[in-house]
C-alpha cells in the first residue's frame, strides 16, 4: 500500500548526476535544493520516499549531510525520517553515512 | 582362505602401478589446491594493497584540497596565474570525489571475498566525512589553519582505514601472511 503512493526519485534522472555543496550560493543542485523538492513535502505529508542513489556520482559528504540532515534541522522528527525514507543503493556504507547524517542532525530549536 | 606368496607378488605387480597413479594423483590434488589458495591469497593481497594505495592517495588529495584557498571565480583581478590555481583547486576537489567514490566498491569486492568487517565500514564512512564533509564545495570553503584539529583527524581516520584493511586480511589469512 505504502510502496503504491511512495514518490519516488531517482537521483540522476529526477535531479542530478553530480550533486554538489550546500545551498543555492554552492550551485543549483546542492543538498537544499534536493531536500525542498524531493523529500520535505512529501515526509511532511506522511509519503514515503524512496531515493534511487545510484544513478548520482561522487556525492560529497557536504551534500548528503545537508540533504539528510537538514530534514532534521526542517522540523521532520528523525523517528519520521527513518520510518519514510528508503535509500536504495547497493553501497551500504553510502546508506551507513546517511543514517548517521539522519541520526546526528539536532532539530532547529 | 590364505595367500600363497606366488599369488601376492602377482596381486603386487598388477595393482602396485595403479597404487603408484593414486598416489600421484592425490599428490596433484593436494598441490593444485594449495597453488590455487596460494594465488587466491595473492590476488587478494593485491586488492587490499590497491584498497590501501586509494586511501593514501585520497588522503593526499584531501591535504591538498583543504590547504588551498579557492580563488573566486571572476573576481576582476582574476589574472592567468590566479586561473590556473582555480583550475588545479577544482581538478583537485573533483578528483577527491572520484577516487573516494572508487574505494567504497572496491571495499565492498574485498567484502565479497570475506575480507570483512563491519570496523572497515565505520573507517570508510569516517574518512570521507573528514574529507567532504562540513564545508566542502560551498562558497564558504576556506583552507584549514596549519594546527587545525581536522588535520590530524584527517590522517587518523586513514590510518584507521588501512589498519582495519590489514587486520580483515590477517585475520583471513594469518598474522604472517602477505
Amino acid at each position: 500500500m505504502t510502496a503504491m503512493t511512495a514518490h519516488v526519485v531517482d537521483m540522476g534522472k529526477d535531479f542530478s548526476r553530480y550533486p554538489a555543496g550546500r545551498t543555492d550560493k554552492d550551485g543549483k543542485f546542492n543538498g537544499t535544493a534536493f531536500r525542498n523538492a524531493h523529500l520535505i513535502p512529501f515526509v511532511k505529508s506522511g509519503k514515503k520516499v524512496v531515493v534511487m542513489l545510484d544513478t548520482g556520482f561522487a556525492y560529497g559528504s557536504s551534500f548528503l549531510e545537508e540533504a539528510f540532515g537538514g530534514l532534521i534541522r526542517s522540523g521532520v522528527d528523525k523517528k519520521t525520517a527513518t520510518s519514510l525514507l528508503e535509500l536504495n543503493t547497493n553501497d551500504s556504507a553510502l546508506r551507513e553515512e546517511i543514517t548517521r547524517y539522519l541520526e546526528a542532525a539536532k532539530p532547529v530549536a | 582362505m590364505s595367500v600363497t606368496a606366488a599369488e601376492a607378488a602377482e596381486w603386487t605387480r598388477v595393482f602396485a602401478p595403479w597404487v603408484a597413479v593414486g598416489f600421484v594423483s592425490v599428490g596433484w590434488i593436494v598441490s593444485n589446491r594449495q597453488a590455487n589458495a596460494r594465488e587466491t591469497r595473492k590476488e587478494i593481497r593485491q586488492q587490499v594493497d590497491r584498497a590501501i594505495k586509494l586511501v593514501e592517495a585520497v588522503t593526499d588529495l584531501g591535504m591538498k584540497v583543504h590547504s588551498t584557498a579557492l580563488p573566486v571565480l571572476g573576481s576582476s583581478d582574476m589574472d592567468e596565474k590566479k586561473q590556473q590555481a582555480l583550475i588545479d583547486a577544482q581538478s583537485n576537489m573533483r578528483r577527491l570525489k572520484f577516487s573516494l567514490s572508487q574505494l567504497s566498491p572496491q571495499i565492498q569486492l574485498l567484502n565479497e571475498r570475506k575480507i570483512t568487517s563491519p570496523d572497515i565500514t565505520d573507517a570508510l564512512i569516517e574518512l570521507r566525512m573528514n574529507l567532504m564533509g562540513g564545508d566542502f564545495e560551498t562558497t564558504d570553503q576556506k583552507p584549514w589553519p596549519v594546527d587545525d584539529a581536522r588535520w590530524v583527524v584527517m590522517s587518523g581516520s586513514c590510518v584507521r582505514l588501512v589498519t582495519c584493511l590489514e587486520r580483515a586480511y590477517q585475520l583471513q589469512f594469518g598474522p604472517h601472511s602477505r
